[in-house]
């Protein structure tokens, strides 16, 4: 059983990384695959942002039939699918060589209790809108580390053909190097998530994964369990293997809702007497659901304090909004700013998808709800004009879908000229990038030409900017040949309602 | 060799030194007049509505493909093929024109043909949507490889000469090949006033090249200088009269019905000019790269040869 069930974590694993590749442009304006269909069957995102939305979101109908088969099936997810637990188990087998081999003593540690009152926590404060499932998510959390950290990695690792040959380079990466700021940061994150594999497998898993405790919760009553037979002997190596710790003292009865279907335990026993059925539980084969009443009211007040704490009062109060960060410009069809937060769950698709390496995940810009949503950065890139990907890929429509003629008016920000810097303006030379580079037409950057002359006697060409045309995707403040901030810059000044 | 005095040391080491001195002056001044004799610039015109037709026609009237590919020549074309931008809004080179170029080179022998430019839009983006991705692929052969470029492969190349651009990275592929194509397209460009053959050579730049646009007409013809193409074809079917040089309406649009062929970057660009009621000496770097010996600016001294 144990083989096959590897066989399914291993398919279920590549198609993850195949999906994740395919997350980018090749040669479509519409993606052809489904390409955030994991972050579209997470129930936890879908529960948690449809909870602080207040508002059916379509996509996520797979989540609850996942969860569906969760009160018939058990917590299969975490032991069969979760792309996460598969990279965890297989971190495992690195760190514990023989895996039948390892002897773990069936703690009667609590540290499982953890995840669900993450899971309170987490959700009493999406009740009152403010959406901090980014934090935990586990398939939130691997796409938004491969994307901003480890993708980045390999993609210069292999670039240039010493260490590997380039023919893996032209098959799996782009031609381009994506970098992303925060990528040190969110790399720990996942590093820490990896080593914590140390203090026992599926450490995540077990301990801090709310999905994992929201299929938990449900699959307290599955239908489908693990019997144990007469002839057992009580040896105890069952409880030794099991990699979720949930077969205590009592190796007859597990907990049900901490055991993920991995059958692990039954190839282990030496009788032969484990069996997982489909059955009702007449042979009381499951152990109490404890937690204690008192961490439970904490998590509670924690998730009802955690509002005014973290939530950003820029959005709550009119006036303040006007001194939000100038350079918070989000992708186009985003949301507004406070309905923005609460939908998006930082997987980092679109910063994944995202043509030009454009978007970057935040940190401060939009508060500490705002961490590591998306920022368009202009001097690292340029939202392309005809793109409408990153629409495309939100899980949670924090971006809308946009056609191709909504994007090429969808504003997102306004460009400025600092004629300090401007090289018409302050140099008397001609330039002209950020004119040549502007995509609406006709342009929303225009030039006249003044009775100054330039050192070779050209008349100097000055640019200015028509507010109502530009969109603010920011081409030509990334191509400004100015360093630093550039001499036109972009903000979000004409998106601010 | 035997004993040396003094005086006869003197003597040699000074001829030595002269001679040096004389060879590095000699090329620049002479050679380089005796090794490429002044020859009269010639333009292939093909007037008509079919692109591909057309630009045959125009290739034909310099004496045919034949003239500059010899069979197993590596060929390198850089057309423009700069932005996310389709064949209707003209803002790049059209497909036909690139098909019909890389068809002669095929029929003339050529062993390799290798299609490359450097984009100011996403490169995917602007390779796909100006057809050059399905040009290359309609000839279903390795021979034909539509190439993305890469930081690494560029090779620093000097011009002493030149005023600005006295060095720079271009890219390895435009340096090392048997026959450089240049395939450029006419239009508007705000600050040059226009984009012809000797903007086109912008793509083959590394580096940072949004500083070209200081001094632009200087640096056009530096750089022209450092790269130099044997043919040069300028696609003037449709272009773009305003909002250059991307455009992105179809009212920015004019048809022109015309490709233009020759060896002869400011002849072709002086010629180029009409096409939008202007002549080569309203452009800087037309007037400039006359001035430089790049070329012949005025027509009445070009050879026309025009087929319709």
């Amino acid at each position: 059983m144990k083989w096959r069930r590897r066989a399914v974590q291993i398919i279920i694993f590549v198609l993850y990384i195949f999906l994740f590749l395919k997350t980018t442009y090749q040669g479509e304006d519409v993606l052809s695959y489904p390409v955030n269909i994991f972050l579209r069957l997470d129930p936890l995102i879908a529960l948690v942002t449809m909870i602080s939305v207040r508002k059916v979101i379509s996509g996520f109908i797979g989540a609850f039939l996942l969860l569906a088969a969760t009160f018939i099936l058990g917590r299969f997810f975490c032991g069969w699918v979760c792309p996460l637990g598969t990279f965890l188990d297989f971190v495992s087998s690195i760190f514990y060589r023989k895996i039948g081999a390892v002897r773990e003593p069936p703690l009667q540690d609590k540290k499982y209790r953890w995840k669900y009152y993450l899971f309170i926590f987490l959700l009493i404060s999406s009740v009152f809108s403010l959406q901090l499932i980014f934090l935990f998510d586990p398939i939130s959390l691997l796409t938004r580390s491969f994307t901003i950290s480890v993708y980045p990695a390999f993609s210069f690792l292999f670039s240039n053909g010493r260490f590997f040959p380039l023919s893996i380079k032209k098959a799996v990466f782009l031609d381009t190097q994506p970098v992303f700021l925060l990528n040190i940061f969110i790399a720990l994150i996942f590093i820490v998530i990896i080593f914590l594999e140390k203090f026992g497998r599926r450490f995540w898993c077990r301990n801090l994964c709310p999905l994992g405790a929201m299929f938990g919760l449900v699959s307290r009553f599955a239908l489908f369990r693990r019997v144990v037979g007469e002839g057992c002997n009580d040896c105890g190596l069952c409880g030794h293997n099991c990699k979720m710790k949930a077969i205590r003292d009592d190796v007859k009865k597990n907990l049900s809702f901490e055991c993920i279907d991995c059958f692990t335990c039954a190839d282990a026993c030496s009788t032969q007497e484990v069996n997982f059925v489909f059955a009702p539980d007449i042979m009381n084969s499951k152990q109490k659901f404890d937690l204690s009443r008192r961490h439970v009211l904490i998590s509670v007040a924690g998730g009802v304090l955690a509002v005014p704490v973290i939530k950003n009062i820029y959005l709550q109060k009119s006036e303040l909004i006007k001194s939000m960060d100038d350079y918070l410009i989000r992708p186009p069809g985003a949301l507004p700013e406070a309905e923005f937060l609460k939908h998006c769950t930082r997987c980092g698709e679109c910063m994944r998808v995202c043509l030009g390496n454009a978007l970057h995940p935040a940190l401060t810009e939009a508060g500490l709800e705002g961490l590591w949503s998306p920022l368009l950065v202009p001097r690292l890139g340029y939202c392309e004009f005809n793109c409408t990907l990153c629409g495309q890929v939100c899980p949670t429509q924090a971006i809308k879908e946009l056609t191709q003629p909504e994007k090429r008016k969808t504003v997102i920000g306004l460009a400025h000229f600092d004629k300090n810097r401007c090289i018409p303006y302050s140099r008397q030379t001609n330039c002209m990038v950020c004119e040549e580079h502007c995509p609406v037409s006709p342009k929303a950057i225009v030039f006249e030409e003044t009775k100054d002359l330039t050192k070779e006697g050209e008349p100097i060409k000055l640019p200015r900017v028509i507010a109502e045309k530009c969109i603010g995707c920011g081409i030509c403040q990334n191509k400004c040949p100015i360093q630093g901030k550039g001499a036109i810059i972009v903000t979000r000044e004409k998106v601010i309602k | 060799m035997k004993n040396i005095n003094r005086r006869t040391f003197l003597e040699k080491a000074v001829k030595f030194t002269g001679l040096l001195t004389l060879s590095n002056v000699l090329p620049k001044k002479f050679l380089s007049y005796a090794m490429e004799p002044e020859v009269k610039s010639v333009l292939g015109v093909g007037k008509g509505e079919n692109y591909g037709k057309i630009t045959g026609l125009a290739v034909d009237a310099l004496g045919g493909m034949g003239k500059f590919v010899k069979k197993g020549d590596k060929v390198v074309i850089k057309p423009n093929i700069s932005w996310d931008r389709t064949p209707p809004l003209a803002a790049n080179v059209h497909p036909e024109v690139l098909k019909e170029v890389i068809v002669m080179c095929l029929n003339a022998g050529a062993g390799k043909i290798i299609i490359f430019d450097r984009p100011c839009n996403d490169p995917r983006r602007s390779y796909k949507n100006s057809g050059a991705v399905d040009v290359a692929e309609s000839f279903k052969t390795s021979q034909v490889s539509l190439i993305h470029v890469d930081d690494k492969d560029y090779i620093e190349k000097e011009h002493k000469d030149g005023k600005f651009i006295k060095k720079w990275n271009i890219y390895k592929e435009a340096l090392e090949n048997d026959v450089f194509i240049s395939i450029a397209k006419a239009k508007h460009h705000g600050l040059s006033k226009l984009t012809l053959s000797m903007k086109n050579m912008m793509g083959v730049m590394g580096g940072d090249r949004a500083i070209m646009h200081q001094h632009i007409d200087q640096n056009l013809a530096d750089l022209n200088f450092l790269v130099r193409p044997k043919l040069i074809i300028l696609d003037a079917g449709r272009v773009v009269w305003r909002s250059g040089p991307q455009g992105g309406d179809i009212s920015d649009t004019k048809k022109i019905d015309q490709v233009v062929a020759s060896r002869d970057t400011v002849a072709i660009d002086s010629y180029g000019a009409t096409f939008f009621d202007l002549t080569g000496n309203d452009l800087g770097y037309v007037k400039i790269g006359k001035e430089m010996g790049l070329g012949e600016s005025d027509l009445t001294k070009v050879e026309m040869n025009i087929k319709k």
